[in-house]
């Protein structure tokens, strides 16, 4: 096939498509996701004050890649067919398999866990082993992600095929109606925010169960947390990021903002309840008190909410439906660096209280606090409004522009 | 009704609109056109608040539509896909339309058989979500949405877009009895000067921004003027 098109060109429009749809304030989350855990491997260090012995070093440093890679088999999507607009062009497929090979040199989820674990490597290892196991580490991703890449590939119609059986799928209205049901659909209709709940809160809810029955109680605390968190904030960790990408459906309409985010609130109190609930059963049966996993939920629902959509407005609109290749993972919202914040602030005042009081004074505090919110979380979201009407056109022209 | 005054929009430094004075009164069906970067849409989405005035503004019913929102409650329109909830059924969008404006489950079933012809037996009771249906049954949906409110003013960007003949003529239909009817205001854009030439009784032209031509006119009738302008812009 003549073509001009080489692998210069396809990376420097991926590279273009990536990077022009993000602002720096979309990269600036991850960015403090990498820090927050390179504080804490450098306190880690601190404490340990010696290097590990080599293998089990390395052993450890291996363990990570388990993970790296059980992440991109669930969070990956087949991107190994072209967008229309490449397919409709002279791009040789040979070309194209080359790109998508070398490509994953640089692709973001095969970086994510070397940039985290880089400076554990060199605190922890001695400096010549800690470098080749970086690098091993950093292929071994690379590697990873090719694989899930062939796991991934379903061939070239095959896509097409999922695509009209996916059109020709049926819903039926059981959950949510009208208004509220931009909350409870959203959810069960993107499979992305599905599985990401269901996988992770699994994951949490596995390591909760392994440790209430042989594990510290700080351990316990912090899974049984974990568990609650995750579910409870899955939606109101992207602000108003659903809604924006059909803000006008909403604001021409007489809905007002402070309806949507009192919705988010009570989505986020059913599934903060639940996961509570779910967690009793095994307070129960390991002697863990009651009113802990209820203090979590009441704080993580009463004032963990209302922390993470202080600034719902501020976001960038989630693509539930999103699938090209160069729109990585399938979404353009990403983690705001205040909602990062705001989750670390959260988990440091759920997982220091206890340290500091008993279980009963810091459950009580956090319940109260959570209690607190509940109670004013109406004229909250009401402020809240008043102050995205203030800048109202600045954040819809955002939505409108991604 | 709609007021413009001193009305202007900037994109990096170039107007996008820029009307001095432009009133438009109840009940009359509005057709907005001219090439594409003219400025019809812009018009529209400052009338809608969605975008900042540089300078000048809009009033509904008096009423700045930045400042009091009211004009919401007696406000349908559609003018692109973001005014669909794609992830909906379009029962469930219907549903969310009639939840935001109050209107009883009876009284919604009653006003969407008007509009039966319209949607053909494709659009309801599919079970399809509105991200699945094709283009042509998206701008029904999103029409329908706008016009089951019964609104006192109606917004239509490109109404005919996407649309089958057939459907082109059902919308137009529609357009004119809910004129007629309850004497709504409606404004639409659109490049399909046929339908435009049929259905409005008033013809606003612009060209970069700017409000060229604003002419009273004979729904059915052609306008050699507007034909003029249109073929000398392609010379």
């Amino acid at each position: 096939m003549a073509s001009s098109i080489s692998m210069k060109s396809l990376s420097r429009l991926q590279f273009r498509q990536f990077f022009r749809g993000k602002k720096g304030r979309d990269m600036l989350g991850p960015a403090i996701l990498v820090v927050y855990f390179w504080i804490l491997e450098i306190v880690l260090a601190v404490q340990l004050g010696e290097k590990l012995p080599p293998l089990v070093g390395v052993l450890i440093f291996a363990s990570f890649l388990i993970p790296d890679f059980l992440m991109k088999v669930i969070f990956e999507r087949d991107h190994t067919v072209m967008d229309p607009f490449l397919k409709t062009r002279p791009v040789p497929q040979s070309l194209w398999d080359r790109f998508l090979t070398v490509s994953q040199f640089w692709n973001p989820s095969n970086l994510l866990m070397p940039a985290i674990i880089a400076p554990a490597c060199f605190l922890f290892l001695a400096f010549p082993l800690s470098l080749v196991v970086f690098v091993t580490l950093y292929l071994a991703s690379v590697f990873g992600g090719f694989l899930v890449m062939l796991i991934k590939h379903r061939g070239t119609y095959q896509s097409e095929k999922s695509e009209t059986k996916k059109a020709a799928r049926t819903f039926k209205s059981t959950t949510g109606h009208a208004i509220f049901g931009l909350q409870t659909k959203s959810v069960l209709r993107s499979k992305r925010l599905k599985t990401a709940i269901i996988y992770m809160s699994t994951l949490m809810l596995f390591f909760f169960v392994i440790n209430a029955l042989n594990g510290d109680s700080e351990t316990v605390r912090m899974f049984l947390f974990y568990f609650i968190i995750l579910s409870a904030s899955m939606l109101t960790q992207y602000g108003l990021g659903v809604e924006a990408g059909f803000f006008s459906a909403i604001w021409t309409r007489p809905v007002s903002i402070s309806r949507i985010l009192r919705d988010k609130f009570k989505m986020s109190a059913a599934m903060g309840g639940i996961s509570a609930l779910i967690t009793i059963p095994v307070c129960i049966w390991t002697g863990i008190p009651v009113y802990i996993p209820v203090a979590y939920a009441l704080f993580t629902v009463g004032f963990g909410s209302l922390i993470l959509l202080i600034d719902a407005y501020k976001c960038s609109p989630f693509d539930l439906f999103g699938k090209s290749f160069f729109n990585y993972q399938g979404t353009r919202a990403t983690f705001k660096a205040s909602t990062m914040l705001g989750i670390i602030f959260i988990m440091v005042v759920a997982l220091v209280l206890p340290f500091l009081l008993s279980d009963l004074t810091a459950s009580v505090i956090l319940g109260g606090l959570g209690l607190a919110g509940i109670i004013f979380h109406r004229p909250y979201f009401d402020w809240v409004e008043s102050k995205f009407l203030k800048n109202k056109h600045k954040y819809i022209e955002e939505y409108l522009s991604k | 009704m709609i007021t413009l005054t001193e009305l202007r929009k900037l994109y990096h430094q170039v107007a996008a609109l820029d009307v001095d004075t432009l009133t438009i009164e109840e009940g009359q069906i509005v057709g907005l056109v001219g090439n594409n970067g003219a400025g019809k849409t812009t018009m529209m989405r400052l009338i809608l608040d969605i975008i900042r005035a540089d300078r000048g503004n809009v009033t509904i019913d008096g009423m700045r539509v930045d400042q009091d929102p009211s004009w919401k409650a007696f406000t349908g329109s559609y003018l692109d896909s973001t005014f669909l909830v794609d992830f909906y059924t379009p029962e469930e969008f219907f549903d969310f339309v009639a939840e935001a404006y109050g209107i009883p489950g009876n009284e919604l079933a009653r006003r969407l058989q008007a509009y039966e012809t319209l949607m053909n037996g494709e659009i309801m009771g599919k079970g399809k979500l509105i991200h699945d249906h094709s283009n042509g049954n998206r701008q029904k949906i999103g029409i329908i949405g706008a016009m089951l409110v019964n609104p006192k003013l109606l917004i239509l960007d490109e109404p005919f877009n996407y649309l089958d003949p057939s459907s082109q003529l059902v919308v137009a239909k529609l357009i004119r009895e809910m004129n007629r009817e309850l004497g709504t205001t409606c404004l639409v854009s659109s490049h399909n000067l046929t339908s435009i030439n049929d259905l409005c009784n008033r013809i606003l032209l612009l060209e970069k921004g700017r409000l060229l031509m604003d002419k009273t006119h004979v729904p059915g009738s052609t306008d050699p003027g507007l034909e003029a302008y249109f073929l000398d812009a392609v010379r």
